[in-house]
């Protein structure tokens, strides 16, 4: 695994970009620290995730949450972006920041490119928290070079916020043997 | 720091060091990629807790830290709780939620405030012998100052009664990651061949 990229804002943007990803790894993993700016009235929000700039119907998801202690499993197909529907925290968490991971297989591939991801947040009470884990496609063809992350709320990421894409390659150590 | 004289401090000097560094911090070269395996501990026999401690040892080359755990309790029931604390600290400055299942229903609860981090359920004494809870704790971006300590949890195994989780935990601190302390909750303790690792993953090239 070797990093790719890593971003720190030190003032709030309306959001991430990551453009000129490499072509030369096998898979993508994304890993993130985040906050939105979704009022103080709220603990925590949505991450969104586009590829390749693509706002068209081409990103499916399924998801298992856990919103305030209410579970939920559910799927949306055919939407404008990869909806992490968790992971990120709002101004009403004090200094605290959502954690989420996002794993990208074959991403250079011109098939439907399969995605996992999970993510939580936390906070001071019992309730204002969700975290949950998500089953994704991109379904464009075309290899992905971009990845932008943002609310999915439309508000601005927090300084601080950081993001981070680690390269997976692949390789034969000469040893193992799968069959 | 500055650097010291072998000679002058060790040979000539006639001090004692346990080895040839001479006080000297070590040189820690880091491996190829990003994402390396830092440290493997088992456990020789049976102890209250399992300490990760020397962390802050990792905060200029590391921007998260993962931790992979195999655990069993010697507690007489099928399963124990687990509990986490950071630094050393057994206060009220702690917050975790969890999502759970065992095989047929799931459960979502809240632990708060605590003084611990609830990492959920781990195989104890009365499941099937040589069984271990598989747990991974993910703590990203854990050594910015700006930053109350979150991180990720996950665990699984087989047998009990809500064995399998996902989560996180909170301690409400921004204090220097240097230890993370498991112990089970319910008065069992940490079994012989429990095994805990401790891996970083890179910010920086």
């Amino acid at each position: 695994m070797q990093l790719i990229q890593n971003y720190t804002l030190a003032s709030n943007q309306s959001f991430f970009e990551i453009t000129n990803i490499p072509q030369t790894y096998v898979d993508l993993f994304l890993v993130t620290s985040l906050k939105f700016g979704l009022s103080t009235s709220y603990q925590f929000d949505d991450i969104a995730i586009q590829f390749n700039g693509a706002t068209g119907n081409v990103y499916n998801t399924q998801v298992l949450r856990n919103r305030e202690g209410s579970i939920a499993a559910f799927r949306n197909s055919g939407t404008s972006n990869l909806a992490l529907v968790f992971g990120a925290t709002a101004l009403g968490a004090t200094d605290i920041f959502g954690s989420a991971s996002v794993y990208i297989e074959d991403y250079t591939s011109s098939a439907t490119k399969m995605i996992i991801a999970n993510g939580v947040t936390e906070t001071t009470s019992a309730q204002n928290v969700q975290s949950g884990i998500l089953g994704g496609e991109y379904t464009e063809s075309s290899p992905i070079s971009s990845i932008k992350i943002y609310s999915l709320n439309g508000t601005n990421a927090i300084a601080n916020s950081t993001v981070t894409l680690y390269g997976i390659s692949a390789g034969n150590d000469g040893i193992t043997v799968v069959s | 720091m500055s650097i010291k004289s072998l000679s002058h401090s060790s040979l000539t000097d006639n001090l004692f060091y346990r080895s040839m560094l001479a006080g000297n911090q070590p040189y820690f070269p880091l491996p190829e990629g990003s994402y390396h395996w830092l440290a493997t501990e088992t456990v020789p026999s049976t102890q209250a807790s399992a300490t990760l401690s020397n962390l802050s040892f990792w905060a200029d080359k590391y921007d998260s830290l993962q931790v992979r755990y195999s655990i069993r309790s010697t507690r007489s029931a099928n399963v124990d709780g687990l509990m986490i604390n950071i630094n050393g600290d057994y206060t009220t400055n702690y917050s975790s939620h969890n999502l759970y299942a065992d095989g047929v229903s799931i459960y979502a609860g809240p632990d708060y405030p605590q003084s611990f981090v609830n990492a959920a359920q781990i195989i104890a004494n009365n499941s099937t012998a040589g069984s271990f809870s598989m747990g991974i704790l993910n703590f990203v971006d854990c050594f910015n100052p700006n930053k109350n300590l979150s991180w990720m949890q996950e665990i699984g195994g087989y047998g009990g009664e809500r064995p399998i989780a996902i989560g996180d935990g909170l301690w409400m601190s921004k204090d220097t990651l240097d230890s993370i302390t498991l112990t089970p909750r319910y008065g069992g303790q940490v079994a012989q061949y429990s095994t805990f690792s401790l891996y970083g993953l890179r910010g920086v090239a």
